[in-house]
């Protein structure tokens, strides 16, 4: 069991899981996101390739485009 | 035509009194000035945030402003986008935005740049600029100023905001591997939250652009800044900001190894 922090609320998981199904777990809407890993941005291309250890805080932003 | 700018090399006796608040910063002095005089700086989108940033840009004597918007003041404006008047209304922006800084600084150029960029245009006008503002409010525009940016390596200095989010990013395109918008973001679309769906409250366009203005003034005048190569999201009800570095994405279709047109 591994617990995750996801945007703040903290989730415990039964099986390592990486970037994209963390995100397809929370049901999180994927258009103009950047993700944010121990405070670090994840390229969309490393999303499949990052496992996510006990205890990894990550975080979403949405782009926003009013000015 | 103005006096000052007849002179190149050395300000004015004029302008060493108008700019003195700037000679006294270490960091700017007659250098600074003399470089801000003689940069051109493009404006893209005359809205909540081109406004403040336009002002603080004109003031600061920028010596040439390209303003770019193909839109008219409407009354629903003039709640955040304080470069306009209510005689303003129903008039081109730019029209009214040049009048306005024209009136704020008449020994700057501002040239009013009123219909829809293509992608043509668009790249003429960034090659020309020093830095580039991207002030807009859709995110097609938001990439085809990131890619006409990185294509000419022309600085960007982007801000965004809705409701009572902000976002602040300077990408230095002058550097190698920096990273750029289409690496943070590279799947947005149009159905992100807007201003006209969303709400705004004025002084968060207005804090965003005009640290906009801020940062273009330190590109120019070469005064470093932690912001380049840095994402930050500025939430005005806890006055809280978060920053992150934005890492070049080495897959990036616009500045990465994998270059193609997007």
């Amino acid at each position: 069991m591994i617990n995750i922090e996801f945007n703040g609320q903290i989730q415990s998981h039964g099986t390592p899981l990486n970037i994209e199904q963390l995100l397809a777990f929370h049901q999180q809407a994927l258009e103009g996101i950047a993700v944010v890993l121990n405070g670090n941005i994840v390229t969309r291309s490393e999303w499949a390739n990052t496992l996510l250890n006990d205890h990894a805080k990550v975080r979403v932003f949405r782009a926003i485009a009013g000015g | 035509m103005s006096q000052y700018q007849h002179s190149d090399q050395a300000l004015s006796d004029d302008e060493c009194l108008r700019y003195s608040r700037h000679l006294l910063l270490k960091d700017l002095g007659e250098a600074g000035q003399l470089k801000l005089k003689h940069a051109q700086v493009l404006v893209i989108g005359m809205g909540g945030l081109g406004a403040p940033a336009s002002l603080y840009l004109a003031a600061a004597g920028i010596g040439r402003l390209v303003l770019a918007d193909f839109d008219e003041v409407d009354s629903s404006n003039l709640q955040r986008q304080v470069l306009y008047r209510e005689d303003d209304i129903g008039q081109p922006k730019v029209q009214a935005a040049k009048q306005h800084l024209q009136g704020l600084n008449a020994n700057i150029q501002v040239r009013a740049v009123n219909r829809k960029m293509d992608e043509m245009l668009l790249a003429m006008e960034v090659a020309q600029a020093e830095v580039v503002l991207d002030c807009s409010d859709n995110i097609a525009t938001r990439y085809a100023v990131n890619q006409a940016c990185v294509k000419a390596k022309v600085p960007l200095v982007s801000g965004a905001a809705v409701a009572f989010d902000g976002q602040l990013m300077v990408f230095d395109f002058r550097k190698a591997e920096q990273g750029c918008y289409h690496c943070l973001f590279p799947n947005a679309s149009e159905q992100q939250l807007n201003c006209s769906n969303a709400g705004i409250l004025g002084p968060v366009v207005g804090t965003i652009g005009s640290l906009q203005a801020l940062e273009t003034i330190k590109l120019i005048a070469n005064i470093p800044s932690a912001q380049v190569g840095r994402f930050s999201s500025f939430d005005a009800h806890s006055l809280e900001w978060f920053h992150l570095k934005v890492n070049a994405d080495l897959t990036c279709p616009v500045c990465g190894t994998n270059k193609e047109t997007v």
